[in-house]
């Protein structure tokens, strides 16, 4: 087997394992790594295949992240997808809704892309507190109602769909003490909490069960760095935001 | 002035220096509303559980084990008893305030702009959940008690070697143990420098050097000391006990030298581990200015100012949904593999078929938008209702004032404008309404047990189901609910509702 061949088996093996969802890295398949740190035929033919595939995939702080980008028709979830991963079963503002969630989330551990975060924990409350302002906010704009009846994916309808959860539900534990459930979708904590759930999951944040909080993982400061830091994901994720003002595209 | 130039050039190391009590004293300027203990006391106390349980074991301590210890320790300190579920909320206090991220920020005389120094106290291990000091963390405690950073190897490597010659074994070994905590710090203290170099902009390079220049100082002071440590022990062997010339004292003696040999090899191996790392980081810090250098010249996305744009400008959902793509694992849509029928199958053994059950498909309703409505109010009833009888319980007369406040302390400002709130409030002023006074209404607790469920408002049943779920409340005997007519309650401007008091009996 000529040099090259041998590299592309390399190139393949180490996508095949990231898409099998087993780490490449310094601590785990070291030996798939080093090839593609020390080979630059095999970090060549590596992105060239991915490439091909539609997916990214980015070398941080030693370990090697897989991501699907943006609209990726062969390995990225459609919205029906979406919603049945969600523990609940989300329907569609449900699932709008979970997505704003998110992106409260991501904005809290960055303001802007960055290397790492300084952010070391956010506690489930907070995120809660920091969800109704945004609605709040949304709540007071003028024109949302005006705009929202131009538009059929709009912000009111996520707004109204928060505004009719329960604040949270109570319930008692075992010695008696009252205390917030964590449990199902119709109120706003358990909400944020079945979020958070999705994320962990998705292998972007661990959660804390103790402390009542979330910690970021090294796979969502990766996507952080290396997608939204990369000017040619960048450009990608604004051409896509375009045509979904233009309608060009359904996505 | 002739010292200017001194004072000025010192004030950035000055600065530097102290950081390290800044989180101390924000936690100490926070206060905390519990008088029966002292909040900084703790602190210091759970650090030094973590740095004699677990920097000294190398391990991390898990949030329960941080649990039991605050219970022990208010226990001891103060004769102070908490339950359970209160030390759980006071350990996620402590461990919330330690972990924080304190921002020190200074206008720096060396580079002319503002500078931000972060420190936290611990860390959190993303993996097992375990908590560890941190060098920031370690240097802070050490500073609580033993001597200061800048000489601390020195002293304590000479102060060990004079111990041992003056035969005060058991000071020599805590002094090697705590050697041993410092020569840990170092090695730690490599993450710490390395972040600086991430985020702390011409500060990095300055640390970076100081850092290798610090290692090198401390081993060619340790190089002297360990040699005429080890001559003295030999010295020591050879003429006391090959000699046979020990007493009852020199025996104990030898038995605290044998760990300080223990303590010395763990030294040695800590310092081989010391080296590697200080190898290994100028890899890091070269990878770490390769990515500095690509990121001040690529632009940053700007999170918030997308999220702002998506909601307002395109007032288009799915503008996030685009972002958050990126996010998500990758997806691989398995389907049926024809050559799987001609694969082996595992065969079930008919024993275990015997176990299986049949099931009988459950007959769903669908959930009408009254029911899920009916259900949101019942919940929301429910957890004012136990909002209140918790409020009460901890003071015997409570006015609809402090019971607001209660809540909105609880769950947040606009609780309030819950669509819930206001027809709780109108349906227990409703229930106050006795036909003798029709602004007074006593509930008799027992009578509400007694009383057929059917026959029972909503907000009877709401009493009854939290009181049947919490023992506290078996010993009251009724509850006073009065409307005054007389006075409002304002809500934010905004909502006028007519005061009410509660009074339990």
């Amino acid at each position: 087997m000529s040099k090259t061949m041998e590299n592309l088996s390399y190139a393949t093996r180490i996508l095949g394992e990231l898409l099998s969802g087993n780490p490449v890295g310094k601590n785990s398949n070291k030996e798939l790594y080093d090839l593609y740190i020390n080979d630059t035929e095999v970090e060549n033919l590596l992105t060239t295949i991915s490439k091909e595939l539609f997916i990214e995939i980015y070398d941080y702080e030693e370990e090697l992240f897989l991501s699907p980008g943006v609209n990726n028709r062969v390995f990225g979830y459609s919205n029906d997808e979406i919603k049945k991963k969600m523990r609940y079963g989300f329907d569609n503002s449900e699932m709008y809704l979970a997505y704003f969630v998110m992106m409260v989330i991501i904005t809290m551990f960055y303001k802007e892309s960055d290397y790492d975060t300084h952010v070391k924990r956010i506690r489930i409350e907070d995120i809660l507190l920091r969800v109704s302002e945004k609605m709040d906010a949304l709540k007071n704009l003028e024109n949302l109602s005006e705009i929202s009846t131009e538009m059929s994916y709009n912000f009111e309808e996520i707004v109204s769909k928060w505004e009719s959860l329960s604040t949270a539900q109570m319930v008692f534990d075992e010695a008696g003490n009252m205390e917030f459930s964590d449990k199902g979708k119709n109120s706003k904590y358990p909400f944020i909490n079945a979020v958070c759930d999705f994320m962990e999951k998705e292998d972007l944040i661990k959660k804390d069960e103790n402390m009542k909080s979330i910690l970021p993982q090294k796979r969502f400061k990766a996507i952080v760095y290396c997608y939204f830091q990369d000017k040619d994901c960048r450009n990608e994720l604004y051409d896509f935001i375009k045509k979904l003002n233009s309608n060009e595209e359904d996505l | 002035m002739e010292h200017i130039e001194k004072i000025t050039s010192e004030i950035d190391s000055r600065i530097k220096n102290i950081k390290i009590y800044h989180p101390f004293y924000s936690i100490y300027a926070e206060g905390y509303k519990d008088s029966n203990f002292d909040m900084p006391s703790l602190i210091l106390a759970v650090l030094s559980y973590l740095v004699y349980e677990g920097k000294l074991n190398a391990k991390g301590i898990s949030f329960n084990e941080i649990k039991e210890f605050i219970r022990l320790f208010l226990m001891k300190g103060y004769a102070y008893d908490i339950d359970d579920k209160q030390s759980i909320d006071l350990t996620r206090e402590v461990i919330n305030k330690l972990d924080a991220n304190y921002s020190y920020k200074y206008q720096s005389c060396n580079t002319k702009r503002e500078e931000t120094l972060n420190v936290s106290l611990i860390k959190e291990d993303i993996k097992t959940l375990e908590f560890f000091i941190t060098t920031d963390g370690l240097d802070f405690f050490l500073k609580t008690k033993e001597y200061s950073e800048e000489a601390q190897i020195t002293i304590s490597l000479l102060l060990f070697k004079k111990q041992l010659e003056a035969g005060s074994f058991g000071y020599a070994l805590d002094l090697v143990r705590r050697l041993n905590i410092e020569v840990q710090k170092r090695i730690e203290e490599k993450s710490t420098i390395l972040n600086i170099v991430v985020n702390g902009g011409s500060n990095g390079i300055d640390e970076y050097k100081k850092y290798f220049d610090r290692i090198a100082g401390q081993f060619s002071q340790e190089e002297t000391v360990f040699k005429d440590t080890l001559k003295f022990l030999d010295d020591f062997y050879k003429n006391e006990i090959e000699q046979n010339k020990m007493g009852k004292k020199d025996k104990e003696g030898l038995k605290i030298l044998s760990n300080i040999e223990e303590e010395l090899l763990k030294a040695q191996s800590l310092h081989t581990r010391l080296i590697d790392e200080v190898l290994d980081m100028s890899n890091d810090y070269d990878r770490i200015l390769d990515i500095k250098m690509k990121s001040a010249f690529s632009e940053k996305f700007n999170f918030e100012r997308v999220f702002e744009q998506g909601c307002v400008e395109y007032n288009d959902i799915r503008v996030l949904g685009l972002i958050l793509q990126p996010f998500l694992n990758r997806n691989i849509k398995k389907r049926f593999s024809i050559q799987k029928i001609f694969q082996p199958q595992k065969v079930k053994k008919a024993e275990e078929r015997k176990t299986e059950k049949y099931e009988s498909p459950e007959v769903s309703s669908i959930e009408t938008i009254d029911m899920l409505t009916q259900k949101r109010v019942e919940n929301n009833y429910f957890a004012y209702t136990a909002m209140l009888l918790n409020l009460l319980s901890s003071k015997p007369c409570v006015y609809l004032e402090d019971f607001v406040s209660y809540i909105k302390e609880t769950y947040s400002d606009d609780v309030v404008f819950n669509v819930d709130f206001v027809p709780f409030l109108a349906r227990i002023n409703h229930t106050s309404r006795d036909k003798y006074n029709p602004y007074k209404k006593v509930i008799d607790i027992k009578e509400l047990f007694m009383k057929d469920i059917n026959l029972m408002n909503d907000i009877e049943v709401c009493l009854r189901k939290v009181m049947g779920q919490n023992k506290k409340y078996s010993s009251w005997d009724s509850i006073i609910i009065e409307s005054l007519p007389d006075s409002d309650v304002v809500f934010d401007d905004i909502i006028k509702v007519t005061n009410m008091k509660f009074v339990l009996v």
